[in-house]
């Protein structure tokens, strides 16, 4: 705006604009910030946290494998443009290393009591829901960093949603303290519930680790099978993202069965579990049923 | 010894099936890769390999990972880019090798876009490298109905197939088309690619057909006898694979090719029929 003596003409003008341009911001909002998460748990979230505050984009979408994402040049882009950037963090982006504008970058996984496995340590903590706190805090916290406007807002939507959180994992754990000991075991198709397994004192055994990339050998195929027969383990689980040849094979060859599809690392549009909290607590229904069924 | 040797074959499903979808390969591949080498067309053979990949990742596309889809939808496209590369080179009389390898490449670059586009779902590594230690019963269907149709076929053409391989003017002369012969061939190579991707992958499905021909071709020069007797190398090569897979953690797919290729350096050397081992020893007998 040209600065002009309160004696032109002109002032009138300029001060009618300048009101009405006040006027205006007071009623709207500061502008929405722009956040990439790198899947669509990490998405839903955020947008939990954040309300209509924030524009959201998944780089991986649903249904989509997670570990084996190369970035393309559009994703690229709507990198560079954002302003946060939410990944899980604990080396399940390896590819983030390489993109410049690292002090975006938000480790949602920050802080939770994590599981070593052959010198790795497993990102997969979002699927038990004790650490989903400390996930929601993680990026509460980041978005009042960069709004302060809506910090409080922010809270409040975080500390709500962490009390669903706290809701379910008091339910579940009374059912599942109450199974037997034995009943508590079961295949999955990658190794991604190391957490829940350790928060449910449940035994997991993953066919594929906790990269779903690696090749089977027969070794490990065999080993499994002679595990199932003689642990007695009688559940299968297949997932929403990984191909169930090795899982029908395994039915065929032991008398397990598949004790139905959990989601692992993305949320699903198949079975409607399209949020963070109904992908939990579908996880812990559909595995305490096959749980309480089997025998 | 029979523990270690045939005991995991006996107490594991997989391992068996795995050994059975090799053995109805091997009745039928290595046939097929001794033309293709007689034809000098062993690499086209490769080409042909990669161009079935858009055909399996549309069939994928499609309906997920199911055998059959992916086997038609692989059988097109392979048979499409022979079609077009027959007729592009016949009609702009450029040459088929270049032909095919343009259209090859083609299929190929189209059948990445469609998995890239599809999102990043796809059991990309399973295609490449061939699932073999969880073929079902569908899949070995799928493999004996395709041992049987080449097995039949090439019994029932093999006289104008053969003579079309060697000396095609005689069949111009006596008004036949050699060139159906040879179209009847190719579809059959591509069955047999599509076979070897459900087991061994399109990376190395052509290995199957050639790796094992050229051993035999180093030993025997009588085709009947050849055709009975390279199935074997195939079983051998697949059981090592099977086995070090099984005792020593190995992915199976490169050991059996990597057994097939020990076999074919031993048979440079040592072959009956052209051994480099044999030349030397002929020379010095000459000598005195």
């Amino acid at each position: 705006m040209e600065i002009r003596s309160i004696k032109t003409p002109g002032f009138i003008k300029s001060l009618f604009i300048a009101l009405l341009t006040l006027s205006v911001s007071f009623e709207s909002k500061a502008e929405d910030i722009n956040i990439v998460t790198t899947n669509t748990i990490l998405a839903d979230i955020t947008s939990e946290v954040t309300g209509k505050h924030a524009v959201i984009y998944s780089l991986v979408g649903y249904d989509e494998e997670v570990h084996a994402f190369n970035p393309k040049p559009s994703d690229l882009k709507k990198l560079k443009e954002a302003d946060i950037i939410i990944a899980n963090g604990k080396n399940l982006e390896g590819w983030l290393s390489r993109i410049d504008d690292k002090n975006k970058i938000v480790e949602a996984s920050k802080g939770i009591k994590s599981i070593k496995k052959d010198g790795y340590e497993d990102p997969h903590g979002w699927n038990s829901p004790y650490n989903a706190n400390i996930y929601i805090d993680n990026i509460a916290y980041a978005a009042c960093a960069k709004i302060p406007a809506y910090c409080n807002e922010f809270k409040d939507n975080a500390n709500k949603y962490k009390q669903t959180f706290n809701e379910l994992t008091i339910k579940y754990k009374q059912l599942y303290d109450a199974l037997p000991q034995e009943n508590k075991k079961a295949i999955t198709a990658h190794d991604a519930f190391g957490y829940l397994a350790r928060d449910f004192e449940i035994t997991f055994i993953p066919i594929k680790g906790v990269n779903e990339e690696t090749e089977i050998s027969a070794q490990i195929l065999a080993q499994i099978i002679k595990q199932i027969r003689e642990s007695g383990i009688k559940v299968i689980f297949i997932e929403n993202i990984s191909n169930t040849h090795f899982a029908e094979q395994l039915t065929k060859e032991t008398s397990a069965t598949i004790g139905g599809e959990l989601i692992s690392d993305s949320l699903s549009k198949k079975n409607s579990v399209d949020t963070y909290y109904k992908m939990v607590d579908y996880n812990l229904k559909t595995v305490y049923e096959a749980f309480s069924s089997a025998k | 010894m029979y523990e270690i040797l045939i005991q995991p074959f006996v107490e594991y499903g997989f391992m068996f099936k795995s050994l059975l979808g090799c053995v109805l390969i091997s009745l039928c591949a290595p046939m097929l890769g001794l033309f293709l080498i007689l034809k000098k067309m062993s690499l086209t053979g490769d080409a042909i390999s990669h161009a079935i990949l858009p055909g399996v990742a549309i069939g994928y596309a499609v309906a997920g990972l199911s055998v059959t889809i992916m086997t038609l939808g692989g059988f097109i496209a392979g048979s499409l880019v022979i079609v077009l590369s027959g007729f592009v080179s016949r009609y702009t009389k450029k040459g088929e090798d270049s032909a095919l390898a343009v259209f090859y490449l083609i299929s190929l670059a189209l059948g990445i876009l469609i998995i890239s586009l599809n999102g990043s779902n796809i059991d990309l590594l399973s295609i490449l490298f061939g699932s073999l230690l969880t073929i079902n019963d569908e899949c070995l269907i799928l493999l004996s109905s395709i041992t049987l149709i080449t097995i039949v076929t090439m019994l029932v053409i093999r006289r104008p197939f053969i003579i079309d391989c060697i000396d095609p003017d005689f069949l111009i002369h006596n008004d036949i088309n050699g060139h159906h012969y040879h179209i009847i061939f190719m579809i059959l190579v591509v069955l047999n690619l599509i076979a070897g991707f459900q087991t061994i992958g399109t990376l190395m499905a052509v290995g199957l057909l050639i790796l094992p021909a050229a051993i035999i071709r180093l030993w025997l020069n009588n085709i009947v006898l050849s055709c009975l007797i390279s199935p074997l190398i195939v079983i051998i090569s697949c059981y090592c694979g099977l086995i070090a897979s099984f005792y020593y953690n190995y992915p199976t797919t490169p050991i059996i090719i990597l057994a097939l290729g020990l076999l074919y350096l031993i048979s440079v050397f040592l072959g009956t029929n052209g051994g480099i081992l044999w030349k030397y020893v002929r020379l010095k007998h000459l000598d005195s």
